[in-house]
């Protein structure tokens, strides 16, 4: 039978998808929280 | 005409999680692993992440801009904000889909979500408790939907019971308003789901095999399932439209909500961040946490080849059966199993209040009617006609493909030559940027207006050619009935767009 174990590339595919998703998220939680409320511009 | 006393967000953080909820939904957990796993494994990301960045950001993007512009004139619905962005009478009638196609999707996607609620408490009760085998979970999910009477349930009863809690909480979530209702949900609600599904990751990859697993049943197999890339299928155009539609749907473009939700901000409240912030969340709900939990679970527990089947036989067999079975055998499973469905429940709920309110938009702006009376209306809408998805057999499948799938393609479509085309790229630009609190990269325009619409149409062209062959011709009743009913409801709504826009100033045409 075929062996489905995580190979190497599939751990390249894992680790740099969750890792760009993860950076991207905490990016977006930094400059939200640094901006405010929408009733701050009036 | 500009319309100052409109509801409005309260926080940037309330819109981002509002829109991330409405974004993350059962398909996040479910759809998206086995999509993943049939099409090339982690081959699957590049087409994804391609898809991503061409079409899904653009467009919430676009949906952002556009809904936050047609706000300045009052509006919480695309029929009237297409209106403003093309004065001719057929785009009104193209801003209808923005309505239809969450209204008519609301029918059963409020229906499943409340069988998530039904089935946590089944698990935390322990009343299928002791039922080993997925076969003999789908008999008590076929008695709970009242398919067939047996042993577990006689009578449709708990179905309408757990119906009308959850239909009950989604109306008394949209009668607080968008700043005292959905946003104070979304606080709550969203945290809630991801702490559920950092549990049950958690819990996930920790798994043992069980006593006499073959080789292929553990978590580096799970993970391997779903991640190793097989290479040869990116050259096969039926992986790219997976991949594009996959995108396409998670990320809750094409529905008509983006637009009415960012209808309720001020006319230079950033949108570009705030797009960028929800459509991060939702990624890493699906390909983080969703990408883990059920299909890592399932090969652990039935093996590779099993769970290719499970995969095969649709989300609801990997939903409810599997996972009803394996979390069941594991120390606290029937905590855990709660816990399952109750992360189900969150994502669909959240899901569930972005659908009904743009209909509540139309009633309320178009009509004049007080927020409590269109939210009481959408409701009783939901009620009545929400009865063949829950008795028509084969009904919900056919609604889910009409309205909740090539109706997406189509409006998607519709609204993204719109706005790059007839609205224009020059003002369309403008207003994605006004106000932006991070910088738009520049390419995004190019991508708006010459790559999105053709990938669009692509998609729309190669889904058509995979499944409309197939879909057209039924023989059932029921089938035809269901497709009686969505056509009255566009027509209805197309009849209420009309009639609403005729009585106001600066909308003739």
């Amino acid at each position: 039978m075929e062996s489905h174990v995580l190979e190497p590339a599939g751990w390249a595919l894992l680790l740099g998808s969750w890792g760009a998703i993860s950076a991207l998220v905490l990016f977006c939680i930094r400059r939200v929280l640094e901006s405010g409320r929408p009733e701050d511009d009036e | 005409m500009s319309q100052t006393s409109r509801d409005r967000w309260a926080t940037k953080t309330g819109l981002v999680l509002a829109l991330a909820g409405n974004a993350i939904g059962i398909g996040n957990f479910l759809r998206f692993p086995g999509q993943a796993a049939a099409n090339g494994g982690g081959a699957f990301m590049i087409p994804y992440f391609i898809s991503l960045l061409v079409v899904g950001i653009p467009l919430m993007w676009a949906e952002c801009a556009i809904g936050r512009y047609g706000g300045r004139f009052g509006h919480g619905h695309t029929a009237g904000m297409l209106h403003r962005l093309w004065p001719h009478p057929a785009s009104k009638y193209i801003g209808v889909f923005g309505i239809f196609i969450p209204f008519t999707v609301a029918l059963y996607y409020i229906p499943i979500t409340s069988w998530c609620l039904a089935f946590s408490w089944f698990s935390l009760s322990g009343a299928y408790e002791g039922l080993a085998t997925r076969a003999e979970i789908g008999d008590f999910l076929r008695a709970f939907q009242g398919w067939e009477s047996n042993q577990y349930f006689a009578g449709r009863g708990p179905l309408y019971l757990f119906f009308a809690l959850t239909l009950g909480l989604n109306l008394l979530v949209l009668s607080g308003g968008i700043a005292r209702g959905i946003e104070r949900f979304g606080k709550i609600a969203l945290p809630a789901l991801f702490g559920l599904a950092i549990v049950l990751v958690i819990r996930v990859l920790t798994l043992e095999p069980p006593p006499g697993a073959g080789p292929d049943q553990s978590v580096l197999s799970g993970l391997g399932f779903v991640w190793n890339p097989d290479l040869r299928l990116l050259s096969d155009w039926k992986v790219w439209v997976s991949a594009a539609g996959q995108v396409f749907f998670t990320t809750s473009v094409g529905w008509g909500i983006i637009h009415t939700y960012t209808s309720y901000l001020r006319p230079d409240d950033d949108v570009a961040l705030t797009g960028l912030s929800s459509l991060s969340l939702n990624e890493f709900a699906e390909v983080v946490l969703g990408g883990t939990i059920a299909i890592t679970a399932s090969v652990v527990f039935f093996g590779v080849v099993a769970t290719q089947n499970i995969v095969a036989g649709g989300t609801f067999d990997l939903g409810f059966q599997a996972m009803a079975v394996i979390l069941q055998q594991l120390p606290f499973g029937n905590l855990l199993g709660g816990i399952w469905f109750l992360l189900l429940f969150f994502a669909g709920l959240t899901s569930a209040v972005a659908i009904t309110q743009p209909a509540v938009a139309l009633i309320q702006e178009g009509f004049g009617v007080t927020r409590n009376r269109a939210v009481a209306l959408v409701g009783l809408a939901v009620l009545t006609l929400s009865v063949p998805a829950l008795w028509w057999e084969g009904a919900l499948a056919e609604l889910d493909f009409w309205a909740g799938t090539l109706s997406l393609l189509v409006f998607g479509l519709a609204e993204a030559v719109i706005f790059a085309w007839i609205f224009g790229m020059e003002r369309g630009w403008a207003e994605i940027t006004r106000g932006a609190e991070i910088r738009v990269p520049g390419i995004v325009r190019p991508l708006l207006k010459y790559v999105t619409p053709p990938f669009l149409a692509a998609i729309l062209l190669g889904f058509s050619f995979q499944s409309l062959g197939d879909e057209l011709w039924r023989e059932h009743w029921q089938i035809w009935a269901a497709r009686a009913l969505m056509l009255a409801i566009f027509v209805g709504l197309a009849v209420m767009v009309r009639v609403a826009l005729q009585t106001r100033p600066g909308e003739e045409g």
